[in-house]
């Protein structure tokens, strides 16, 4: 099974999500959160704090447990393990969610993740969603060049 | 008739009341009931522009933290000022101890937010629609805020300030 490390499915979440709001270009809540979720190889994400909620998410997913704020300050990508295409998308469902929890439900996002709902052995509520996270996934395996984050 | 013409006029007072803030469902303000009341009634007040009436209430709040006093009577300055206001559903977001934030909500630091909106900080429109808006400050650490619809909904501190082209680079 072909696996990705946490940078690279960080890099395929933002291909999906930009991929996503390129469908209207509306400015609204999936634009913003696409704003601060951006990523510059070698900078950062530019909400500094989103990449570190990703590590913590991702470390989460693997180990079971919580990560504090001040933790997940400290975790570096060299720390995880890499992710598989399922366990990529639970990531990724999981970051946007904690963030739609945080901002206070935001419509257009909860409407996104009722789309994007995952369901181990059915797929996702919407198929059309993991046919984009697949070429999201290639997309940015075909586009390997890229140098680690913080 | 007397009756009929305050309503009326009660009416168009109301009406004229341009909200500054982001209206009163929108706002998240726990905490024991009768500062509750009081909290709602302050942003209520601001969100009206009767920054007066917001600070009596603010009067009545005795039992309220001194920081929280702080914050209001900095919510109530930036409203007469005509800052930017925040999203306050945006609040959790934009302040905790993450790389890049204010771990805490004071006075000071909603301060350093909310000056640095203005025209000779504005850096670009982002992508997604987002407004971004930078300064530095004497410490050399970086303010950045991104603005979206007359509203404030994410900003931070950068230790090291990044480029302009850094701040507006989406993919």
């Amino acid at each position: 099974m072909t696996t990705m490390e946490p940078e690279q499915a960080y890099r395929a979440m933002m291909t999906f999500l930009w991929g996503l709001w390129d469908r209207t270009k509306q400015p609204g809540e999936l634009g913003i959160f696409c704003d601060m979720c951006s990523y510059i190889p070698g900078v950062g994400t530019a909400d500094p704090a989103m990449w570190y909620d990703w590590l913590a998410v991702v470390k989460t997913l693997q180990t079971g447990l919580p990560v504090s704020d001040a933790e997940s300050a400290t975790l570096t990508p060299a720390a995880l393990k890499p992710l598989d295409s399922e366990k990529g998308y639970i990531a990724m469902l999981e970051f946007i969610r904690e963030y739609w929890e945080r901002v206070g439900r935001p419509a257009e996002i909860g409407d996104l993740l009722g789309q994007m709902r995952y369901t181990p052995g059915a797929g996702t509520a919407e198929p059309e969603m993991w046919k984009r996270w697949l070429a999201a996934m290639e997309e940015v395996r075909a586009n390997p060049s890229s140098t680690s984050n913080a | 008739m007397r009756n009929w013409m305050s309503v009326v006029l009660m009416s168009v007072a109301m009406a004229a009341c341009h909200p500054r803030y982001v209206p009163l469902d929108e706002r998240g303000v726990g905490g024991s009931g009768g500062l509750d009341s009081i909290r709602a009634r302050i942003l209520a007040c601001i969100a009206a522009r009767n920054y007066d009436q917001a600070r009596e209430y603010l009067k009545l709040a005795a039992n309220m933290a001194d920081d929280e006093v702080a914050r209001f009577e900095q919510m109530i300055s930036a409203g007469e000022r005509g800052l930017v206001p925040f999203l306050e559903k945006a609040l959790p977001h934009i302040f905790r101890a993450k790389p890049g934030h204010f771990p805490v909500e004071t006075a000071a630091a909603r301060e350093l937010i909310q000056v640095t909106v203005t025209e000779a900080n504005f850096v670009g429109i982002r992508a997604g629609g987002s407004t971004v808006y930078q300064r530095i400050l004497d410490t050399g650490a970086q303010v950045w805020v991104y603005v979206f619809e007359g509203a404030i909904r994410d900003a931070g501190l950068n230790a090291v300030p990044r480029t302009a082209e850094q701040l507006l680079k989406s993919r």
